[in-house]
């Protein structure tokens, strides 16, 4: 938790006078408790819910807890996550330590190739990586199956293993961004020390650098953990048709059955309420990392150099790495993904099927849902960030400048959505707009539903670098226009926006990319006017029109990337005098 | 007096409000006859000209999705003059829908799709919930139907209309499953050389009707489903083709209809089509009206357009599916020749399936086991 600076008498009676920032920042407060009340209300109840003909019972609870399948869910789920995280900082770490503790060329490379990969939505890899590996369509499979006259393909991504490989894929990138800073903070003296007392690298490694790099190694594993728990893309594309069910997918065939069963809105809240709970658990555990990596503090004052290990001829092997990584996450599923967008019909690569290549599924393409879709894209991308920097910034400043002893519910508050999984905040919001709010605000169907659940959920983000940033700018500035007569809002605009330009910056591209590549709210609170492109290409692979969902996403991404990459690239030059 | 500024902030708010409330006002109500009266096709040609917009959900392959709700829509505008835009966004299932306009109708929100497209399943469902418009279908459709012992292709409540029908059977990848391969019973299905290469659908199509006393039985059925679903690889819906052609999976039985190989055909995609020797049954598909339709009107005349003798040929040529209760059907001819192989053939409809009172708890247990909850 940061400090908080200690303010003059007359400054801090100026924050009463700024109703504005105090109702800004309560407001996404109170909607993210309204949001959790309704999911726990609705989970006490069966029958319909959320009217007076519902009946209060703790069926749901006992139901879920009782039910051996619910069991099996459970253990998916954790196989899952585990080999997700397993496989992101497999390759996230060395990739990290080569790009900050070695001689490897080529590094922005690097940086750009990582980045692209936060930027590829999770379903694109799913599909990708169903045309790579799928036990009998997969090409390698069936590569495979002809080289060794094998009767079944050997690698079978329908299951937790494989699933957890391929979300793992997903999230090497952001493993490669949690821990790139650690290592390049590290200070390289005890390593160069256990050089000098003859120590191997191997001895080195073991030993010095994966101890030191503990904490940040396992703040990072946690944060996946989280993340894996409740991922829903992956398991949604090759999970479901294969019966392999996660905890997403599970409250998602629970809230939208595939069946003749209606929704079960008490029994989803109540898996709701239960991953919540193993959420926070999870988030608890992150803080207590995080608070104890002071005892691990490695960067030592101003004489600090951190010394590269020369990698020589190794680094080929290093750029092998990388290559593999860039050719199985962005460039072999961009291609199948292209390959299936212009067949007639989906079928294994062969020359006959290359023959039978055409646009027709362009032309054939529903057209008005795909515009539908790009505009609802385009508007979440462009307000999201937006309203989440507002209420980030009243938030943060609330935290960091107030004396009140409210920062510490803001700062709590700010924090929750980070331990919301986004699939349970989804439910809540569809409860939340179905049952509760109808009369009073008609928010179901609309896109400003997901608009509100994706700033929630970008909120503990947003804050944190905030406050980071906020705490670096001496309160001495905000007095003085303070006393030159210039009210909060004004000093906030004239004096603070400017000089946290950069983090304002780089937290509204990031917001705008993961809202641009969102698809796990989109998919439960989808409507006729509020559908995203993720949805668009979801509803066409959960209808089977695998073609057409091809299509869309060699559509989005070829209109999309080039202005998200411009943003980038408009964010890396206003970040460089500062960095 | 409340400052400029405020008043400002305060209309902007009130205007917000005041949009979102208008535009989530279902128009429903409109549709429902005035004095009593059935309403004619003029009556609502000139109600459904103040409708702009007639919004469907279903799946994606459903009337060929979005490409074949503009067709239809485009004939419909043509015939009787008026300007609708479509709008289409791929949903879940036919079942799926109707608890979606259910969860919606009693949530007071407006239908997410304006007309729904059901099949006898999801209609018995409508018959418990009640989130469709009754509404006077043999006065409104201007065609004759042919008779059909034991069947009626009106919903019990009015609350929905038959319009096209299709024989259950399996779909299967021709170039993968060929000759004496191709199953002509429900046993053949368990050769041990398709063990983890075909699928079943997650809502027990075909094996929920084949259940039924008058069809193989629950006991016979269900042991056989126990043991299909170990056999199975996986769970896809109707309609999922390119998960056969890809050969992901190499027939999917039991199957819904056989619209889509009726398509394949005519563009040379490789699937084929073959019916049990067991049984067979002609599914029934269902037009209907949701009582939060925004455009019930509309949804009215999309469902009475498809009835007329251009809108039956439309549909042919589009999805693969016409009504045999009408002379030039190409399901009837499929029917009869059926009938006249000597298969046991039902047609299946809401009140058929009503008449069995175990059918919704028989179809759970069979869903359940296919999802491999039950053993």
């Amino acid at each position: 938790m940061e400090a908080v600076l200690r303010m003059p008498r007359q400054f801090a009676i100026r924050l009463r006078t700024s109703p504005l920032l105090l109702s800004l920042a309560l407001a996404p407060m109170l909607v993210i408790l309204v949001m959790v009340v309704a999911l726990v209300w609705i989970s006490f109840q069966t029958g319909v819910v959320g009217t007076p003909k519902a009946t209060y019972t703790l069926k749901n609870y006992t139901d879920i807890l009782g039910d051996p399948f619910v069991l099996k869910v459970v253990w998916n789920t954790l196989i899952f996550t585990l080999a997700t995280t397993f496989t992101a900082l497999a390759l996230g770490l060395p990739i990290a330590w080569l790009t900050e503790r070695t001689t490897l060329p080529g590094k922005g490379l690097v940086y750009t190739i990582m980045t692209l990969g936060l930027l590829i939505p999770g379903i694109y890899t799913a599909m990708g990586w169903t045309f790579i590996a799928h036990v009998r369509i997969g090409f390698l499979n069936r590569w495979l199956m002809d080289v060794f006259a094998l009767e079944q393909g050997p690698i079978n991504i329908a299951t937790p293993v494989g699933m957890g490989l391929v979300q793992g894929l997903n999230l090497t990138a952001l493993a490669f961004i949690l821990t790139a800073q650690m290592f390049r903070a590290m200070n390289p003296s005890l390593e160069e020390a256990a050089k000098i007392h003859g120590m191997s690298f191997v001895g080195t490694v073991r030993r010095i650098t994966l101890p030191l790099a503990f904490p940040a190694i396992l703040a990072a594993m946690i944060y996946m953990l989280t993340i894996g728990l409740a991922t829903f893309d992956v398991p949604a594309i090759i999970g479901l048709g294969n019966r392999i069910y996660m905890l997403s997918t599970y409250v998602y065939l629970k809230a939208n059955p595939p069946d003749s069963g209606l929704p079960q809105h008490g029994v989803t809240a109540a898996l709701g309420t239960v991953m919540i709970l193993l959420a926070l658990l999870l988030t608890w555990w992150y803080s207590q990392v995080l608070r104890q990596g002071h005892r691990y503090e490695v960067v030592t004052g101003k004489g600090y150099r951190p010394a590269l290990l020369d990698l020589g001829r190794w680094s080929v092997l290093a750029w092998g790495l990388i290559a593999l990584y860039f050719l199985a996450t962005k460039l072999i599923p961009l291609l199948l993904i292209a390959y299936a967008a212009f067949t007639p019909y989906l079928a294994p690569p062969s020359w006959e099927m290359l023959g039978k290549l055409s646009l027709a599924g362009f032309y054939n393409l529903n057209w008005d849902l795909f515009w539908r879709g790009l505009y609802n894209t385009v508007l979440l991308v462009i307000t999201v960030p937006l309203i989440t920097l507002l209420l980030a910034f009243s938030i943060s400043w609330l935290i960091v400048r107030s004396r009140s002893r409210m920062r510490y519910v803001l700062e709590f508050g700010a924090f929750l959505p980070h331990a919301l999984p986004e699939v349970i905040m989804a439910i809540g919001a569809l409860l939340l707009a179905l049952f509760v709010l109808p009369k009073f605000i008609p928010l179901y169907g609309s896109v400003w539903l997901i608009a509100i659940v994706y700033v929630i959920s970008r909120l503990a983000f947003a804050t944190r670098a905030l406050n980071s940033s906020l705490l670096q700018i001496h309160k001495e500035l905000e007095e003085a226009a303070y006393t030159a007569g210039l009210s909060p809002v004004r000093t906030s605009w004239r004096i603070l926006v400017p000089l946290l330009r950069p983090t304002l910056m780089s937290v509204w591209i990031w917001s705008a990319i993961l809202v641009y590549r969102e698809l796990t709210v989109a998919v439960f609170l989808i409507s006729q006017e509020s559908v995203t492109l993720p949805a668009v290409i979801w509803s066409y692979w959960f209808s089977g029109a695998i073609n057409e969902a091809a299509a869309v996403t060699l559509l989005m991404t070829v209109v999309l990337t080039p202005l998200i990459l411009v943003f980038w690239w408009f964010g890396r030059r206003q970040l460089m005098p500062e960095s | 007096m409340i400052p400029w500024r405020g008043r400002k902030l305060r209309f902007l708010i009130a205007t917000i409000f005041a949009t979102g409330l208008v535009s989530s006002i279902p128009a429903s109500g409109v549709l429902a006859a005035e004095s009593g009266k059935a309403p004619t096709i003029a009556d609502l040609v000139s109600k459904a000209k103040k409708e702009t917009t007639l919004r469907a959900q279903w799946g994606a392959d459903t009337l060929d999705g979005g490409p074949g709700l503009k067709k239809i829509v485009a004939a419909m505008n043509k015939k009787y003059g008026l300007n609708l835009q479509p709008s289409f966004t791929p949903g879940a299932n036919m079942q799926g829908m109707m608890a979606k306009i259910t969860r919606e109708q009693a949530a007071g929100q407006p239908a997410s799709s304006d007309v729904y497209f059901g099949n006898p399943q999801s209609m018995l469902q409508a018959m418990e919930h009640k989130p469709l418009t009754p509404i006077d279908w043999r006065a409104l459709i201007e065609r004759k139907f042919l008779a059909e012992p034991g069947f009626d292709p009106i919903v019990p409540g009015d609350i929905g209309v038959a319009m096209a029908s299709t024989l259950v059977g399996v779909i299967y990848n021709s170039n993968l499953v060929k000759g004496s391969d191709i199953p002509r019973k429900l046993d053949d299905l368990m050769n041990p050389k398709w063990k983890g290469k075909i699928a079943s659908t997650p809502y027990a199509a075909g094996f929920r009707e084949f259940a039924m006393p008058e069809l193989l039985g629950k006991e016979k059925i269900v042991d056989f489903v126990k043991k299909y679903s170990k056999h199975i690889g996986g769970l896809i819906r109707c309609g999922e083709m390119d998960r056969l052609t890809s050969g992901e999976f190499l027939m999917l039985a039991l199957a819904c209809g056989d619209q889509e190989v009726n398509i394949a055909e005519r563009k040379g995609i490789p699937l084929g089509y073959a019916i049990m020797q067991d049984a067979t049954i002609s599914h029934t598909r269902y037009g209907a009206v949701p009582k939060n339709s925004r455009a019930p009107n509309a949804a009215a005349l999309f469902i009475a357009f498809l009835h007329t003798a251009e809108g039956q040929k439309l549909m042919w040529d589009i999805d693969g599916l016409d009504f045999h209760l009408y002379p030039e059907s190409n399901q009837k001819k499929k029917l009869d020749a059926a009938k006249a192989k000597g298969a046991k053939v039902v047609i299946s409809s809401p009140q058929w399936l009503n008449k069995n009172k175990h059918y919704d708890d028989t179809q759970k247990e069979l869903e359940k086991i296919l999802r491999g909850e039950a053993s």
